[in-house]
């Protein structure tokens, strides 16, 4: 493939899938990496909302495990690719859960991995980056089932449908479930002082973020 | 730095949350993407050794010809075993257990009282063992209550008891018996009377009592 083309598959949209997903599974570095790349951080920070931090690293390892062993059998466009890599994700938060029930040991609850994380290597992302916190904050004081919408809505980019695909419900009930999402978020940020006003001041005590 | 590429509108449409949807939606920081040509290469190794030619050879047969071929494989080995349970000829520890696991099911199969008495590792296969047939269940006890209680003594008790517990088949003593009811005991009288001239009468009064005096081998503390 010639060095324009791979130029313009740097950048996963529904355009350019179809070229990127047939060099993936050629085995094309550059394609299987455009994939990782743009997926990667979607998926860590999927997890990071539902899982302890220390059964995050596995899980995703885990999925691209399945994503590369299943990559030729994969058939369907750049939505249905990520609803599928969403599905992996959804399968492997189950089994680290189930794991964690049998364990022993209590895992330390997120919240206290974060501010551990934090004091060891501080986001070097600046403002962005403590926005990406913030907002995975807030999401995991939801219960499960409506971050889990959510997440899939925002960073899968996945439609009313296609997350009741990936979560086996129908889609008027996910559709209740990111209503109720979206109050309790609603409520929970009114009593933190906090107005969910666009260009204003999300969290107390911060600049208005920028989009 | 631009967001993720987004192939439709807005998820989630509430404009309050924009700014909350944005922050989730930033391109991946220097944490995120840290090993990524490591993982990139293991994921192209990893991809190529699952496509490879193993397992396009495992993929000839579809999921529904190894079920069948499965279920097959199953129902023969089931009856396979459940014939050997029934003609008794398994192992001694198989044997019982098949019985009990049949029995379950409403299957009478012999299990080990049917065995008791013979080796384990004897009671597979051979013609004897498996075309003995047992009379009783308390076998044992009857041929017992026949050693106390018959009137027979010596040889002819001996001989009863082995009959009643072989079913007939003993032919203990028979041999020895045949032997000194023909060739043994007359030869003698012959001997003794050819060389008195016909007036020995050597072994005939002492014949009965010799039987009896010889020790029984398996009670050398009664006698």
């Amino acid at each position: 493939m010639r060095e324009r083309d791979r130029r313009s598959f740097a950048e996963v949209s529904a355009q350019t899938f179809p070229g990127l997903l047939l060099a993936a599974r050629g085995r094309e570095e550059w394609a299987v990496g455009a994939l990782w790349r743009d997926l990667h951080p979607r998926l860590l920070r999927y997890l990071r909302v539902l899982l302890p931090a220390v059964d995050v690293e596995d899980a995703v390892s885990d999925v691209w495990v399945e994503v590369a062993a299943g990559l030729d059998r994969f058939e369907g466009d750049w939505a249905a690719f990520r609803g599928w890599v969403f599905t992996i994700a959804r399968l492997r938060v189950i089994d680290a859960r189930r794991r964690s029930r049998r364990r022993k040991t209590a895992a330390r609850p997120p919240e206290a991995i974060t501010e551990l994380i934090d004091e060891v290597s501080p986001p070097a992302d600046g403002p962005l980056r403590a926005d990406l916190e913030q907002a995975l904050a807030w999401l995991r004081r939801l219960p499960s089932d409506q971050a889990e919408v959510l997440l899939l809505r925002v960073l899968g980019d996945l439609s009313c449908e296609q997350v009741a695909a990936v979560m086996g419900r129908r889609s008027g009930a996910v559709r209740a479930l990111q209503h109720r999402a979206v109050a309790r978020l609603r409520e929970e940020m009114v009593r933190e002082g906090v107005t969910p006003q666009p260009r204003h001041a999300l969290w107390r005590g911060d600049e208005p973020l920028s989009v | 730095m631009s967001h993720f590429p987004s192939d439709r509108s807005d998820p989630v449409s509430d404009p309050d949350f924009s700014t909350l949807w944005s922050a989730l939606r930033a391109p991946g920081f220097a944490d995120e993407l840290v090993g990524g040509r490591s993982t990139v290469a293991m994921l192209i190794a990893r991809g190529s050794v699952t496509a490879g030619p193993v397992q396009a050879r495992r993929s000839r047969l579809s999921n529904g010809v190894r079920v069948r071929i499965a279920a097959v494989g199953l129902a023969a080995a089931f009856a396979a075993s459940s014939g050997l349970t029934y003609a008794g000829a398994l192992p001694g520890a198989a044997q019982p257990l098949a019985s009990t696991v049949l029995a379950r099911v409403g299957v009478t199969v012999p299990g080990h009282h049917e065995n008791a008495g013979t080796h384990p590792d004897r009671q597979r296969g051979s013609a004897s063992a498996t075309s003995v047939s047992h009379p009783s269940p308390n076998h044992g006890t009857d041929v017992s209550t026949l050693a106390r209680s018959t009137t027979l003594t010596g040889r002819a008790k001996g001989m009863a008891i082995a009959a009643a517990a072989s079913d007939g088949r003993s032919v203990a003593g028979q041999a020895n018996a045949a032997a000194r009811s023909g060739g043994h005991s007359t030869s003698g009288q012959q001997t003794a009377a050819t060389k008195s001239g016909g007036r020995s009468s050597q072994g005939q009064g002492h014949r009965p009592s010799r039987v009896p005096t010889a020790p029984h081998p398996q009670h050398p503390a009664s006698h």
